[in-house]
């Protein structure tokens, strides 16, 4: 059986969507049979995001309904064969499925594929509990925005409610520059309050913004930081010790570079 | 017939009472009374937690409430709660204490609650009695009691100590940085720029005003 993770947030455009593109992306990059689930029924974006959007004949509430078999409604991805899409439907809302219908996916999903990655919809209503339904493990993403990370709390403890303990944090977005100036928190602060496991620290990276447009998610760019981090993320999934990017240094070293070139200010 | 402007209910808890948020407060305190007078004393003793329905009670009505549930009928309030809806079940019971002598003890020692876990925003504690929290208490999230509050943690939320209105009530912090402060009807805010305190500290109603003070045992 495969693991089944959500990936929520509580309040929106923290980088839900982008960041299971890029986590999911990943793991097919290092071999694993990956399937990314869209449970923003409404408001679909992560076939954008993964430039699958012509592709969707099927999606999530179809199959919910059983008017299709699943097989139908797995969209294949453009660069790795074993990494899949299930698309949410976008004339729908949030009612269309239950969580009942949700678990039940997700377990037939879970048995074909390594991982199962179900993109949350921001907010706590049903959308929330269809996106969680299914899952065993949470990954919670969040900014270094005292609102961000106060929706993160709150999410916390309703996932802890609902029996899905310890999530992990992602926290994404975040400005080494603007931290070392003590304008952004830290990432020692935001885990004092939310008092959870680091997954990742997602540098705040204009490429997303591009990859995200492009429908080519910045995992695959080996010159991207954020592509990095990501990377570093899938590894941790996996198990593996990596330690948490450098952020400092490598605006140090950048700055350096820069300073070597003749183009820093400072 | 004129709608009811008052409900009570027996619950595990104890008694709750209803008030109806629309209409003049007095018309209702009176239909309390009639109310409560037509129970022949059944009432007396019970503890109760009393519902406003969204109502703000001004500090005369407060002190009307209080005098004619808790002294006219010997009433043991619990809480008295200004949210529109009653929560479906208070998420902690009190303690029952059962036997002559140990009753007679409960009365002069409070029960106390004993939560063992951090609580997140969204999250809300409601005792009556005294609260140990065992963990932080984060911004969005509330406790509220009739006795002390007591976190051995960092407390960013929202906590009210001495709710049914005793003053002496107070809240003990191992690190105290609240976002909204209330004692009995007394309500202060953190300063608009409050840093983290570095050492435990004590919040007391001293002449009136909240006053924070660092923890000496």
């Amino acid at each position: 059986m495969g693991r089944v993770i959500v990936i929520t947030s509580g309040k929106g455009g923290v980088g839900k969507t982008t960041s299971v593109a890029n986590l999911g992306t990943g793991l097919a990059m290092l071999g694993r049979r990956v399937v990314m689930v869209d449970a923003d029924i409404g408001l679909r974006n992560l076939d954008v995001v993964l430039g699958l959007e012509n592709r969707i004949v099927y999606d999530l509430v179809d199959v919910a309904e059983g008017n299709c078999r699943m097989r139908q409604a797995l969209i294949k991805d453009k660069r790795y064969d074993h990494l899949f899409l299930l698309p949410a439907a976008q004339t729908k809302d949030k009612s269309a499925v239950t969580p009942e219908q949700m678990r039940q996916i997700c377990r037939e999903l879970a048995e074909e594929f390594d991982y199962v990655l179900v993109d949350s919809p921001a907010g706590i209503e049903q959308g929330f509990r269809n996106a969680i339904a299914g899952a065993q493990e949470a990954i919670i993403v969040t900014t270094p925005e005292v609102a961000a990370v106060r929706d993160a709390d709150r999410i916390i403890g309703l996932l802890d409610s609902f029996g899905l303990r310890q999530p992990k944090l992602v926290l994404n977005r975040i400005r080494p520059d603007m931290v070392r100036k003590g304008d952004m928190m830290d990432i020692e602060d935001v885990v004092e309050i939310l008092a959870i496991p680091i997954l990742g620290v997602i540098p705040d990276d204009e490429a997303i913004i591009i990859s995200t447009n492009r429908g080519e998610p910045a995992v695959l760019d080996q010159s991207c930081r954020a592509g990095l981090a990501y990377r570093n993320i899938v590894r941790r999934l996996e198990g593996e010790e990596v330690p948490l990017m450098n952020l400092q240094e490598a605006q140090g070293l950048l700055a350096l570079v820069k300073r070597l070139v003749g183009m820093g200010g400072r | 017939m004129p709608r009811e402007r008052v409900s009570i209910k027996g619950t595990r808890q104890g008694l709750r009472i209803l008030l109806d948020p629309e209409g003049e407060f007095e018309e209702v305190l009176q239909e309390l009374e009639e109310r409560l007078n037509s129970g022949n004393g059944f009432f007396t003793g019970a503890s109760v937690d009393i519902y406003t329905g969204g109502r703000e009670l001004r500090p005369e009505h407060w002190a009307a409430l209080a005098e004619l549930v808790g002294k006219r009928f010997g009433l043991r309030i619990g809480v008295i709660d200004q949210r529109r809806q009653p929560p479906e079940e208070l998420p902690y019971g009190p303690v029952r204490n059962q036997g002559g002598e140990e009753a007679a003890l409960a009365d002069r020692v409070e029960p106390t609650l004993l939560v063992k876990r951090t609580l997140r925003s969204g999250q809300s504690v409601r005792f009556k009695g005294n609260v140990v929290i065992v963990g932080d208490v984060n911004p969005g999230a509330e406790v509220v009691a009739t006795g002390d509050v007591i976190v051995i943690g960092v407390l960013r939320g929202m906590v009210h100590a001495g709710a049914a209105g005793n003053r002496a009530a107070v809240v003990t912090a191992f690190r105290l940085a609240p976002t909204q402060l209330r004692i009995a009807d007394v309500i202060t805010r953190a300063p608009d720029n409050a840093s983290l305190p570095s050492v435990p500290e004590v919040a007391r109603i001293k002449d009136g005003c909240v006053v924070i003070e660092e923890y000496v045992s």
